[in-house]
C-alpha cells in the first residue's frame, strides 16, 4: 500500500511540472547562443575590424585576450587499448610544443578518454559538445566511437580529425557525419595497396588472412580479401583470433593446412609480434612470407617480431619523400618527451591532425586589435575540408568529398634483418611497393 | 528417499537433453574432420603439444588460486596479476643482464634464467604478500564476496600501477640463444622452450604436491584449510601459515611470468587477466583446493584450447573456429560441471559452503 | 619519546607514498591542473599564477589523513610535535628522492632511473621539490583540526572537501553554469579557466562551512519539533517530500543538459542491471559473474529488430512478405522475453552448483555471448567485430508534444513545459525512458523482497538445504530469480542498442559484469537504494572524472579496496546484511537501522552467515 502511495506521489508530480513549469528559450538556443555572443562581439569591436565576422550557421568560437585556443582530443587513454590513444596523444602534445602560441593565443590540450567502444564514444563526444570553448576535437581513436561519436560532435558544431579510425562506414557518402575528417587510411584504400602489392608485385595467388576481431583489423582484412580477390586471386583462410591471444600456433597450424603462398595479418605490434615469431615454427609456413598494415609498423612491433621480422612486409604512408622529417625531427622530440619509441602507429596521424588544425585556424580566425580572436566554426569546418596538398609526417595530405584526408599514396616496406641490425629506421626499410 | 519435484525432473531431463545434444555435436565435428583428411597425425599432435605448454602455465597459475582457496575460501581475483608482475619484474633483470651480454654463453644463460627467475619470484612474492596483508586479511571474517570486490579493485589498482610506473607500451624479453631451436620425435618437432616449461611445471608441482603432503608446513596448511580455530588451538600460526600459502602462490605464479615470457616473449601490463580468468578456471574444473586436480584442469583446458576449434568446430563448417576457442573451453566447463558439480578430481575443501 | 615513533614511520610511509604517485605519473600528468588560481600581473598583461594545483592538493590529503589517522582523540602538545615531525619526515623522504633521483643516472654506465619507470622525468622532480613546505603544514593543519571543538571541526572539514570537490570538478561546473545560460562574465570572480579563484574557494570554504555548522546546530531541534506533530501530519509531510523529489526527478534533464543527462542515462543503465543481479545475487545469494551476457542479448535482439541493417530486414516469411524491422515498442517485449529464456537455460544446467562453481559457469558463459557475438561465424546475422549499426533512436509520442505545439506555435500549458531538445535521439529525453524503467523496476523488486518468493529466495541464500527440508521448491525459486534478474539486464540492453545508434561486441565484455557486481556490493547488498547510490558512485563519479584518463581505474581500484576495508557492509546496506556483520546488535533492531561507520576491525569481527552454515 505504502509503495502504491508513492508512486502515486511520483505521477503527480509530473503533471504539475507538466502544468507550472516555466517557460524556458527556444529550442535552437544551443545554436543560438554563440551567435548572439558574436554578434555582441562583432558589434563592440566594429569600427576597428575591417572583415567584421558575420556568424555562420553553425557559430562563432571568441576567444578573449589571455584565454588559450582549445583544442580536444577524443582518444582511448585508459583501459585496455590505451597504447592506441596515448600514443595518438602524444603526437599532438609534440605539435603543440613545436608551436605552443598560435596568434597570440597559447594552445590548450584538453580532452576525454573514449574507451575504444561505441559507449565510451558517445559519452566523451557529449561532453566535449557541451563545452562551447573547444575549437576542434581529435579523435577518435577506434572506429566503433566515432559512429555514435562524430554526429554527437558534427551536430555541437564541432569538426573532428581522426588520426585513427579508419571503418569505411565513417567515410560513406551516406552514414557520415558533416564534421567528421581523418587523417588515417580508410581500410579501402589500405586493403587495396595490399591486395595489388601481393597479386601484381608478387604475383602470389594463394593467400590467408588473420584478424583479431578488432574492427580495424576485422575491416582492413575484409577491404584486402575484396580487392585480392576481385584482382583474380583466391583467399585459402579466412581466419580469427581475439586480441588478447598469445598463442597463434594452433590457427597457424589450421593456416598450414591449407597451403597458403602469403599470409595477410593487419593486426597490431603484440599480436603481429606473436603470430610473426610464431610463424616460423610451424611446418609448411616457415618460408611464408607474411604482412601486416599501418597498426604494425612501430619500433615495438620490430622489437616483438625479433629474427623472424626477416622477410616481413608492412604497408604504410610512403615516407619516401616526407621520411626525413620524421626521422630526424618527431623521432628524436618523442624520445626526448616520453623517453620511449612510439607506442603504436598512429602519432604521425594524430601530429598531422593537430597541424592542419593549426593551419585551419590560421586561415579563418579573425582577430581583434585587443587580441580577440573569432573562428567561425562553420568557415573553420570549410578550411578543413578544403585542405589541399598539406605536407605533413604522413604524405601529402588532401581531404576529398568525403572528409578523407590521408595520403592515398600508400607504400609497401620490406623489413630486412640486415637493415633492422644496421640500426636503420623504420622509415628507411626497403620500399619495394609502388614500384617506380 | 525425497522425492523429486516435477521442476527438478523437468530440469533433469532439459539437463540431459542438453549434454546428448552437446555430446553429439562432439562426436560429429571430429568425425567429419577426420574423415576429410585435412590434418595429419603430425598435426593433432603438434595441436596436444601446443596446448600442453600453454596449460603447463594455466597450471601454474591455476595452483595460486586453489592453494589460496583451499584455505581461505575466496576467489583471489588478483592472482593473474601476481603473474603479470612477476613477467615484468623478470623482465628487467634479463633486460639488464642482456645488456651487459651475460646471456650469450650456454653457462651464462643458465645462470641468467636463474637470476631472472629468482628476481621475478621475490617481485611477485613480495605482492602476493602485500596483497594477503593489506587487501584480505581485514577482511577474514566478513561475508565471501567482499574479499572478491577487494581482490577486483587490487587487481585493477595493480595492473594500472604497473602501467603507471613502467608504460604501457609492451616489452620485449631478449631472445636466449639456448633455447632456440626444437628437437625432433619422429616426424613431430618439439620446441626446446615447450619442453623446458612442460618438464618445469611438472617438477614444481610434484614438489608442490609433496610440499603439502609430506612436510611439517604442509601439514600445518592442511589443518588450517581444515578448520582454522582448531588449527589455532593446535599451535598453528594461522596468519603465518596464511601468508605462507600466498607465497607459494606468488612464487609459482612469478615461474609461470618467466615461462610466459620465455614462450611468447612479450611482456605488457594487462598480461595478466586473461591467463588469471583461464587458470581460475582450470583450478574449478580440476576441483577447487585441489593440488591434482589444478594440474589437471590447466593441461586439460590448455588441450582443449588448442586441440579443440579444429577437432569440435572445423568439420561442423564454421569459419574461423579458432576464435571461439575460449567458448569451446567454457563449454566443456558446463558440461563436466553439470555431471561432476565439484569438478574432474573433486574438490578437497572441507568445510560445505553455503 | 616513545610517542614519536609512530609519528616518524608514519612521516616515512607518507612520503614513500608521494613519491609513489609521482612515479606512477599522476603528479606530473596534472601538474599544471590548477584548483585554486590568483590574477597576477606579468608584462603589463593579466596572468592566471596556480595557488593550489592538483598534485599539491593530493600531496595535502595524504599527508592530512595520514596524521589525523595518527592523533589521539584528546591529543596533547607531544601529538602536536609528533604530527609536525610526521610532515618533515615525508618532506625529507620527497626531498631525498629528488635529491638521489637524477643522481642514478650520472654513474656513467648509461642506466638512468627513467628507463624502469617512465615518469621518473626531470618534470617529476620539479613537481616534488616543490612540495617541501606542504606536508608539514598538512600535518599541522591535521593536528589544529583535532584540537578545536568536534562541531567547529566537522564544519571546517565539509568546507575543505568542498572546495576540493569543486576544484576538481570544475569544469562540470562551468558546462552546468554553460548550459543554464549563466554568462561567464558574471562568474568569473569565482571560476577562472578550471580553477577557482581566492575569493570563489574562500566564498564556498566559508558557505558550506557555515551550513554544516548551522545544520548540525538546528537538526536536533528540527527533529523534536517535528516528533512532537502528529503522526498525520508527519505522513503528509514525507509525502510532500517524495512529490517533492519527483518534480525535482523530472525537471533535472532541463537542468542537467544534455552532458549531465547522458551520465545519468548511463548510471540509470546500471541502476537497471544493478538492481537485477542484485535479485540474483542480494536476495538469492547465487553469485553471477556473467550478467553482462542479458545485457547483450537484450542489446542485440533490439539492435536485430530493428536495424533496417540487419538480416531480419532483408528476410521474407514464406508468404512472400518482408519481414522488415520493427519500432522499438514493438521489439522491447522480445527483447525481454528473450533474455527471460536464456535467463531460464542457463539456469537449468547449473542448479546444482554453488559457489563459486556457479560464479565461474556465468563467467563462461557471458564470455561465451561475447565470443559468440564477435565471432566470423555469425558475422552475417550479428555483424561481427564490425558491430551493428543503424539502430533508430527510440520514438516516444508523448515526449513530442511539446515539440510538436511549438513548431504549430501554439501555446497550451501543455508545451510550457517543453522539453529543451529539437531531436527525438537527445539525452535528454532518453533520461524519461530510463527514469521509467528503473522506477518499474525498483517497485518490482521492492514487492518482489517482500513477496512469498523474495522470503524464500533469502531463505535459500542463508541456506540451500535448510531450505529445501522447509518445502521450499529450489529449481523454481532459483530458475525464478534468474528469470527476473536477466529481464531487468535484457530491459537495459534493449534501451542502449538505440541510445547507441550501433552496437559492438567489445562493448560487453566481463568488466561490465564485474562494474555491476562491484556496484551492487558497494552500494550495500540486498538494498535497493544501495544500488541506485552504488551506481551513482562507480559508474557515475568515475563518467564526471574522465578528464582523468587511466588514473580513473586506478582510483576506481583503490576505492573499491578502501571502501570494502571500512565499510565492508557497504553505503546503504540492508538490514538483514547488518545484522549479519554485527550479531551483537540482534537483540536491538532499532539500532541496526542507523549504520555508524565502523573500522574493520569492529565490522567484521563476527562470523558471517556462510562461515558459521
Amino acid at each position: 500500500m505504502k509503495v502504491r502511495l508513492s508512486a502515486a506521489a511520483l505521477l503527480l508530480p509530473l503533471f504539475l511540472a507538466v502544468a507550472c513549469a516555466p517557460e524556458e528559450a527556444p529550442p535552437s538556443d544551443t545554436a543560438a547562443q554563440p551567435t548572439e555572443a558574436a554578434a555582441v562581439g562583432a558589434e563592440s569591436t566594429a569600427p576597428a575590424v575591417p572583415v567584421a565576422p558575420v556568424a555562420g550557421p553553425l557559430g562563432v568560437v571568441d576567444i578573449a585576450p589571455g584565454d588559450p585556443i582549445k583544442i580536444a582530443y577524443m582518444l582511448v587513454v585508459a583501459g585496455d587499448n590505451q597504447t592506441l590513444g596515448q600514443d595518438a596523444k602524444r603526437g599532438i602534445e609534440l605539435a603543440i610544443a613545436d608551436a605552443p602560441e598560435l596568434l597570440g593565443h597559447t594552445v590548450e590540450l584538453t580532452g576525454e578518454d573514449s574507451g575504444c567502444n561505441a559507449e565510451g564514444g558517445q559519452a566523451a563526444a557529449t561532453k566535449l559538445a557541451a563545452d562551447k570553448t573547444i575549437v576542434a576535437v581529435i579523435g577518435s581513436s577506434c572506429s566503433s566511437e566515432s559512429v555514435p561519436g562524430a554526429p554527437i560532435i558534427s551536430d555541437a558544431g564541432l569538426t573532428m580529425l581522426s588520426p585513427s579510425a579508419t571503418a569505411p562506414i565513417l567515410t560513406n557518402p551516406d552514414s557520415r557525419a558533416a564534421g567528421f575528417f581523418r587523417t588515417a587510411h580508410n581500410d579501402k584504400v589500405q586493403g587495396k595497396v595490399g591486395a595489388d602489392f601481393v597479386f601484381t608485385g608478387l604475383g602470389l595467388k594463394k593467400v590467408a588472412t588473420i584478424n583479431d576481431g578488432s574492427p580495424y583489423s576485422a575491416g582492413l582484412v575484409e577491404a584486402f580479401e575484396e580487392s585480392y580477390k576481385a584482382l583474380g586471386g583466391e583467399v585459402v583462410a579466412h581466419e580469427a583470433v581475439s586480441d588478447k591471444d598469445t598463442d597463434m600456433r594452433a590457427v597457424l597450424t589450421t593456416i598450414a593446412q591449407s597451403g597458403p603462398e602469403f599470409l595477410y595479418y593487419p593486426v597490431f605490434s603484440a599480436g603481429g609480434g606473436y603470430i610473426t615469431t610464431q610463424k616460423g615454427e610451424i611446418a609448411g609456413l616457415e618460408t611464408v612470407p607474411g604482412m601486416g598494415a599501418d597498426g604494425m609498423f612501430s619500433p615495438d612491433f620490430i622489437e616483438a617480431a625479433g629474427d623472424a621480422v626477416d622477410g616481413m612486409y608492412l604497408s604504410s604512408p610512403d615516407f619516401s619523400v616526407f621520411g626525413s622529417a620524421y626521422k630526424d625531427k618527431f623521432l628524436p622530440a618523442h624520445m626526448a618527451a616520453y623517453n620511449e619509441s612510439p607506442i603504436s602507429a598512429f602519432h604521425a596521424h594524430a601530429y598531422d591532425a593537430t597541424n592542419i588544425i593549426y593551419a585551419a585556424i590560421q586561415k579563418v580566425a579573425v582577430q581583434d586589435p585587443d587580441g580577440t580572436l573569432h573562428i567561425d566554426r562553420q568557415l573553420f569546418r570549410d578550411a578543413i575540408a578544403a585542405t589541399s596538398g598539406f605536407q605533413g609526417l604522413t604524405g601529402n595530405l588532401t581531404c576529398d568529398a568525403n572528409g578523407d584526408c590521408a595520403d592515398p599514396v600508400l607504400a609497401v616496406y620490406k623489413i630486412n634483418l640486415s637493415d633492422v641490425e644496421a640500426g636503420k629506421g623504420l622509415t628507411e626499410m626497403e620500399k619495394v611497393w609502388p614500384t617506380e | 528417499m525425497r522425492r523429486s519435484t516435477t521442476g527438478e525432473q523437468l530440469a533433469t531431463a532439459m539437463r540431459w537433453l542438453t549434454a546428448i545434444a552437446v555430446v553429439g555435436v562432439l562426436i560429429y565435428g571430429p568425425f567429419q574432420i577426420l574423415r576429410s583428411g585435412k590434418y595429419g597425425p603430425e598435426n593433432w599432435i603438434a595441436f596436444v603439444i601446443f596446448g600442453l605448454s600453454q596449460g603447463s602455465l594455466y597450471a601454474l597459475i591455476a595452483l595460486g588460486y586453489t592453494l589460496v582457496y583451499g584455505i581461505l575460501r575466496m576467489i583471489n581475483f588478483a592472482h593473474g596479476e601476481v603473474f603479470m608482475s612477476g613477467a615484468y619484474i623478470g623482465f628487467f633483470a634479463a633486460d639488464a643482464l642482456n645488456r651487459a651480454g651475460r646471456l650469450d654463453s650456454t653457462g651464462g644463460a643458465l645462470l641468467g634464467l636463474a637470476v631472472i627467475t629468482l628476481v621475478a619470484v621475490a617481485g611477485s612474492t613480495t605482492i602476493a604478500v602485500l596483497l594477503e596483508r593489506i587487501a584480505y586479511r581485514p577482511l577474514r571474517r566478513a561475508p565471501r564476496l567482499v574479499p572478491l570486490i577487494t581482490a577486483i579493485g587490487a587487481s585493477l589498482f595493480l595492473q594500472y600501477t604497473f602501467s603507471g610506473l613502467f608504460g604501457s607500451g609492451l616489452r620485449t624479453y631478449p631472445t636466449i640463444d639456448l633455447l632456440k631451436g626444437s628437437f625432433r620425435v619422429g616426424s613431430v618437432p618439439i620446441l626446446k622452450v615447450h619442453v623446458l616449461v612442460f618438464v618445469a611445471a611438472v617438477g614444481l608441482m610434484t614438489a608442490l604436491y609433496l610440499f603439502v603432503q609430506r612436510t611439517r608446513a604442509g601439514r600445518a596448511m592442511r589443518a588450517v584449510s581444515e578448520d582454522k580455530d582448531t588449527a589455532a588451538l593446535m599451535g598453528i600460526n594461522v596468519d603465518g601459515v596464511i601468508v605462507q600459502t600466498f607465497m607459494l602462490g606468488g612464487a609459482l605464479a612469478g615461474v609461470a611470468g618467466v615461462l610466459h615470457a620465455l614462450i611468447y616473449g612479450q611482456v605488457v601490463f594487462n598480461m595478466g587477466f586473461q591467463p588469471g580468468l583461464k587458470a581460475f578456471t582450470a583450478a574449478v574444473l580440476g576441483g577447487i583446493g585441489n593440488v591434482p586436480g589444478a594440474m589437471l584442469g590447466g593441461l586439460f583446458l590448455g588441450v582443449v584450447e588448442s586441440l579443440g576449434p579444429a577437432l569440435f568446430l572445423e568439420g561442423l563448417g564454421i569459419p574461423a573456429p579458432h576464435q571461439l576457442k575460449d567458448a569451446i573451453a567454457f563449454s566443456l566447463l558446463v558440461l563436466v560441471l553439470v555431471f561432476r558439480p565439484t569438478g574432474i578430481l573433486g574438490e578437497r575443501v572441507a568445510e560445505k559452503r553455503a | 619519546m616513545a610517542v614519536l615513533t609512530p609519528y616518524g614511520r608514519r612521516g616515512l610511509i607518507v612520503g614513500g607514498v608521494i613519491v609513489f604517485l609521482g612515479l606512477v605519473g599522476l603528479l606530473e600528468a596534472f601538474s599544471t591542473r590548477s584548483i585554486i588560481n590568483v590574477l597576477r600581473t606579468a608584462g603589463g598583461k593579466p596572468v592566471a599564477v596556480t595557488l593550489l594545483s592538483l598534485p599539491e592538493l593530493l600531496a595535502l590529503i595524504v599527508a592530512f589523513v595520514a596524521v589525523r589517522g595518527l592523533l589521539p582523540a584528546r591529543p596533547r602538545a607531544l601529538d602536536a610535535f609528533g604530527a609536525v615531525g610526521c610532515g618533515a619526515a615525508a618532506s625529507a623522504v620527497t626531498a631525498a628522492f629528488v635529491r638521489l633521483g637524477p643522481a642514478l643516472g650520472a654513474g656513467g654506465d648509461g642506466f638512468e632511473l627513467r628507463d624502469v619507470f617512465i615518469h621518473a622525468t626531470p618534470e617529476l622532480f620539479e613537481v616534488l621539490g616543490s612540495f617541501a613546505w606542504h606536508l608539514p603544514l598538512a600535518a599541522l593543519a591535521a593536528v589544529a583540526v583535532a584540537f578545536v571543538r568536534p562541531d567547529v571541526r566537522r564544519a571546517v572539514t565539509a568546507g575543505a572537501i568542498a572546495v576540493a570537490l569543486v576544484g576538481v570538478l570544475s569544469d562540470h561546473v562551468t558546462i552546468l553554469l554553460d548550459h543554464n545560460g549563466v554568462p561567464r562574465a558574471s562568474t568569473a570572480w569565482f571560476l577562472r579557466g578550471k580553477s577557482l579563484t581566492v575569493a570563489g574557494a574562500a566564498t564556498l570554504f566559508g558557505g558550506v562551512a557555515a551550513l554544516r555548522w548551522l545544520g548540525e546546530r538546528f537538526r536536533p531541534v528540527a527533529d523534536r519539533r517535528l516528533a512532537a506533530r502528529p503522526a498525520r501530519d508527519r505522513r503528509w509531510l514525507r509525502r510532500g517530500g517524495i512529490a517533492l523529489a519527483g518534480v525535482a526527478l523530472i525537471a533535472l534533464p532541463r537542468f542537467a543538459g544534455s552532458y549531465h543527462s547522458e551520465v545519468l542515462n548511463q548510471v540509470g543503465l546500471f541502476v537497471l542491471m544493478g538492481l537485477g543481479l542484485n535479485i540474483v545475487v542480494g536476495f538469492a545469494g547465487m553469485l553471477d559473474l556473467g550478467y553482462v551476457a542479458f545485457f547483450a542479448l537484450g542489446a542485440y535482439t533490439m539492435g536485430v529488430l530493428t536495424s533496417p541493417e540487419s538480416f531480419l530486414a532483408a528476410a521474407t516469411v514464406p508468404g512472400g512478405q518482408p519481414v522488415g524491422p520493427v519500432g522499438f515498442w514493438l521489439a522491447l517485449p522480445v527483447c525481454i522475453v528473450v533474455a527471460v529464456i536464456a535467463g531460464t537455460l542457463l539456469g537449468v544446467p547449473v542448479l546444482s552448483l554453488r559457489g563459486d562453481y556457479l560464479a565461474i559457469v556465468t563467467l563462461g558463459f557471458g564470455e561465451i555471448i561475447r565470443v559468440l557475438a564477435l565471432s566470423e561465424w555469425l558475422k552475417p546475422f550479428l555483424g561481427g567485430s564490425l558491430g551493428l549499426k543503424r539502430i533508430p533512436p527510440i520514438k516516444v509520442p508523448w515526449l513530442a508534444i511539446g515539440d510538436g505545439c511549438a513548431a504549430r506555435g501554439i501555446d497550451v500549458p501543455l508545451c510550457v513545459y517543453r522539453l529543451a531538445i529539437d531531436g527525438p535521439d537527445k539525452p535528454q529525453k532518453l533520461f524519461y525512458i530510463l527514469l521509467a524503467g528503473c522506477v518499474v523496476a525498483a517497485f518490482v523488486a521492492l514487492r518482489l523482497k517482500d513477496s512469498r518468493h523474495g522470503r524464500a529466495w533469502m531463505a535459500l541464500r542463508e541456506d540451500e538445504d535448510v531450505a529445501q527440508a522447509m518445502g521450499i521448491d529450489l529449481v523454481r525459486t532459483k530458475l525464478m530469480a534468474f528469470a527476473i534478474g536477466a529481464a531487468f539486464s535484457g530491459l537495459s540492453g534493449a534501451i542502449f542498442a538505440p541510445k547507441l545508434v550501433s552496437i559492438f561486441p567489445h562493448s560487453f565484455n566481463l568488466l561490465i559484469s564485474i562494474n555491476i557486481l562491484a556496484l551492487i556490493i558497494v552500494g550495500g547488498m540486498g538494498s535497493i537504494p544501495g544500488v541506485i547510490v552504488g551506481a551513482l558512485a562507480l559508474v557515475g563519479l568515475p563518467e564526471l572524472l574522465r578528464e582523468f584518463a587511466e588514473y580513473r581505474l586506478w582510483a576506481y581500484g583503490i576505492v573499491l579496496v578502501v571502501m570494502m576495508l571500512y565499510r565492508p557492509e557497504g553505503m546503504i546496506p540492508s538490514t538483514a546484511t547488518l545484522r549479519e556483520l554485527r550479531p551483537d546488535d540482534d537483540a536491538s533492531p532499532g539500532d541496526a537501522a542507523s549504520p555508524s561507520p565502523a573500522g574493520p576491525g569492529t565490522a567484521v569481527a563476527a562470523a558471517g552467515a556462510e562461515a558459521r552454515a
